[in-house]
């Protein structure tokens, strides 16, 4: 019997030919690979238009294969709005980081979900500032260090950490809020899938959408990449825990059907 | 143990195409080195090369042994492809040929 | 056509909707709530696209969104609203892609009160966000006016793909005036290279507005300095009654050139040789015509609904050796006529005593 090596994976098509400005380990490289996929998959990627944000991933516009628009920080769901009023038969996505969307950009986003607009937000938690320098974020764990918390995040004077997944998941409008992780292959593999999920949810017109992801920031954090990865599966699971927390009727009815 | 092979180790493909069941091609043009693949193999069969990408990153490269059993070998389960943040993984798998 | 009766904020509206607006994003803030109020139901009724959005922060991001989409949209808000938008009209700017927003100019600064001032001059004709750019300004002075630059505003803003703002003063909003209604447009489908609609059939496009590289930063900025200078060259706009060789020439625009254009009326009839010069387009500015006006005007007499900020730009455009006066009204006081004759008056150069016969002058009317 003959064999050959046949490619089992290959780098998505929805994926230009540049190379990322993201640092070695970044999960924000997974992150987009796991979008490319799904819209290779769905065969999407020209009906599609991304509203990149402002944080690390702010280039996000020159590593997908798609139309993509640029907004002001935490307004990606507001210009997303804009354009998917206009082109409803488009899919429309956000990508966006901690500091764009639970900080300056949280009006934008609970509106977006108020109003069940159909589009799909990427959210990528990794619980500091990255392109900035490493500063604190809103979703920094308490007693983090950041350059803007060298003592340790105080909760005291800052705060905890905001839960986005659980307060989105209370708006109306929301069809399916999820968090996930990408820590391992097993949990990067239920992260595409939830990012299927979502846009096959704006495909068929059920609602707003939000997959949250943890991910890693090894500079930032002060940490190898493998390091990064171990502090996203112990600390960063135990305060913001993985799973559905709401998946409408409707949603579920996709599965089944 | 270093991650590191030895300096100047060259890229080989893994063994004889009669006992291989996969094969990965690393683009070392956006490898940055970060090393989750090498933590990811099942069958730590990767390891971070000596030699320099030409943006100055130990790139990720299949271990090769002189006398390896195949249970140290790659099997194609991309577990790396999926970990790697650059997608700069083609995985392989022997399969039969089709006629 | 007939002419109707309407109230200026709705006026606006209809021209927009007769003009092709297919996208209305807006947040409420007196006086120019009606505006959106109207649309609300408007826009849904011809199947367009219509949202209340929370802010006007969020409004002017997802007029961003449309606009970058290829869709004719625009916004409406008043002073303070406009300041909030201010950093998404330098993205818009920066971006290249047209838009209109309307500006019901209120009392300030800060949350101000409701009455209507021309104090947004500087931040609408000065760009306003940052970085270099101008809008294109127009200053109407009735709802007809208003209506039909409405009408002409998102032609106007494709052509340079630039923002086109329509600054009235909050009283025209809330006026009603006879009306001509201009003519309902079709909405016509277009590729005009850049828009945003997914990338069948072709490469794909993407609108941003960061440039990390300094020199690629200064080719995008030469680009719009280019396009403003094409601006400056095609869209100047003013009116001018007995403007030409008048002792005193007023400069006003909007709701001060009606009322300063009554006071002039009986200051001629009592034989003062004073003219009106009506700035239209408050950017690009008719600094031309006001330099060519000056050479042949003994004196100008700057009239405006705030602290003096027009009046800069005619100081700009007629240089140092003629005389200017100011005459202001701040807070959204609307002075009546007989107070800005009353200041025409007292800034009428002395007459000549060349030898040339002084123009005839009846004695001041009610000056105390």
């Amino acid at each position: 019997m003959t064999e050959e090596l046949k490619i089992v994976y290959e780098r998505p098509h929805a994926l230009t030919e540049a190379i990322t400005h993201y640092c070695p380990g970044c999960t924000h490289g997974i992150i987009h690979r796991l979008v490319a996929e799904v819209m290779d998959e769905m065969g999407i990627t020209e009906r599609t238009i991304g509203v990149a944000s402002v944080g690390c991933s702010v280039f996000s516009y020159n590593y997908f294969n798609c139309d993509f628009a640029s907004a002001a920080h935490g307004r990606a769901p507001a210009m997303a709005t804009g354009i998917k009023r206009v082109h409803p038969d488009r899919m429309v996505f956000t990508y966006q980081g901690d500091g764009d969307l639970a900080a300056i950009g949280t009006g934008e986003i609970i509106h977006a979900a108020a109003r069940g607009e159909n589009i799909t937000v990427i959210f990528v938690n990794n619980a500091i500032y990255g392109m900035t320098g490493g500063q604190m974020a809103p979703t920094s764990l308490p007693g983090m260090k950041t350059t803007s918390s060298i003592r340790g995040r105080d909760t005291k004077t800052t705060g905890f950490p905001l839960k986005m997944s659980e307060m989105l998941a209370t708006i109306e409008g929301a069809a399916y809020v999820v968090r996930r992780s990408v820590h391992d292959p097993g949990h990067i593999n239920r992260a595409r899938k939830a990012i299927r999920t979502a846009f096959e949810i704006q495909q068929k017109g059920l609602g707003f959408s939000i997959v949250e992801i943890l991910s890693a920031c090894p500079v930032n954090w002060g940490m190898t990449p493998t390091d990064a990865l171990h502090y996203v599966e112990h600390d960063m699971v135990n305060y913001f825990p993985l799973g559905d927390f709401k998946v409408a009727d409707t949603v579920k009815a996709l599965s089944r059907g | 143990m270093s991650i590191f092979g030895a300096p100047d180790a060259p890229i080989l493909r893994t063994p004889a195409p009669s006992r291989a069941h996969g094969d990965i091609l690393v683009d070392e043009d956006r490898c940055k080195g970060c090393g989750l693949c090498v933590a990811v193999c099942p069958k730590h069969v990767i390891e971070l090369s000596g030699r320099f990408t030409p943006r100055g990153y130990h790139p990720a490269a299949l271990i090769t042994f002189s006398n390896a059993q195949p249970q140290e070998r790659c099997t194609g389960c991309m577990l790396c492809s999926t970990i790697c943040p650059d997608a700069a993984i083609t995985v392989y798998r022997l399969q039969p040929a089709r006629a | 056509m007939t002419k109707e009766l309407w109230k200026g904020n709705e006026a606006i509206a209809e021209a927009c909707v007769r003009g092709g607006l297919e996208a209305y994003f807006g947040y409420p803030i007196t006086p120019q709530t009606e505006l959106l109020e109207y649309l609300s139901w408007r826009m849904p009724d011809l199947g367009r696209a219509f949202l209340q959005a929370e802010s006007e922060l969020a409004a002017i991001n997802m007029v961003y969104g449309a606009a970058a989409a290829g869709a004719r949209t625009m916004t409406s808000s008043s002073s303070p609203g406009v300041s909030l938008m201010q950093e998404g009209l330098s993205y818009i700017a920066a971006s290249n892609v047209p838009m209109v927003m309307v500006d019901m100019m209120r009392g300030g600064p800060g949350l101000g009160n409701l009455a209507p001032t021309q104090a947004d001059y500087f931040q609408l004709v000065k760009g306003g966000g940052h970085g270099d750019y101008h809008p294109i300004v127009l200053a109407p002075s009735s709802v007809q006016e208003a209506a039909d630059m409405a009408y002409a505003a998102f032609d106007l803003a494709d052509r340079y793909r630039t923002i086109v703002i329509i600054a009235a003063d909050g009283n025209i909003g809330q006026m009603m005036e006879p009306v001509e209604m201009p003519v309902m447009r079709e909405l016509v489908p277009r590729d005009r290279g850049w828009e945003l609609t997914g990338s069948v059939g072709r490469p794909r496009r993407v609108i941003h507005s960061l440039n990390l590289s300094p020199v690629e930063m200064a080719k995008i900025n030469a680009l719009i300095q280019d396009k403003q200078r094409l601006i400056g060259a095609n869209e100047v706009r003013y009116a001018e009654r007995f403007a030409e060789g008048c002792d005193l020439l007023v400069v006003a625009f909007g709701s001060a050139a009606r009322i300063a254009q009554t006071a002039i009326r009986q200051a001629r009839e009592a034989g003062l040789n004073v003219g009106l010069f009506r700035p239209i387009s408050l950017y690009p500015f008719p600094s031309e015509r006001l330099a060519a006006l000056a050479a042949r005007t003994r004196k100008f007499l700057v009239f405006e609904l705030n602290a003096g900020q027009m009046f800069e730009d005619v100081r700009l455009a007629t240089g140092s050796p003629v005389p200017i006066d100011f005459l202001g009204r701040m807070g959204g006081v609307m002075p009546l006529p007989d107070e800005v004759l009353e200041a025409i008056q007292q800034a009428m150069p002395a007459p000549r005593t060349n030898g040339i016969d002084a123009p005839k002058r009846a004695a001041p009317i009610g000056l105390n």
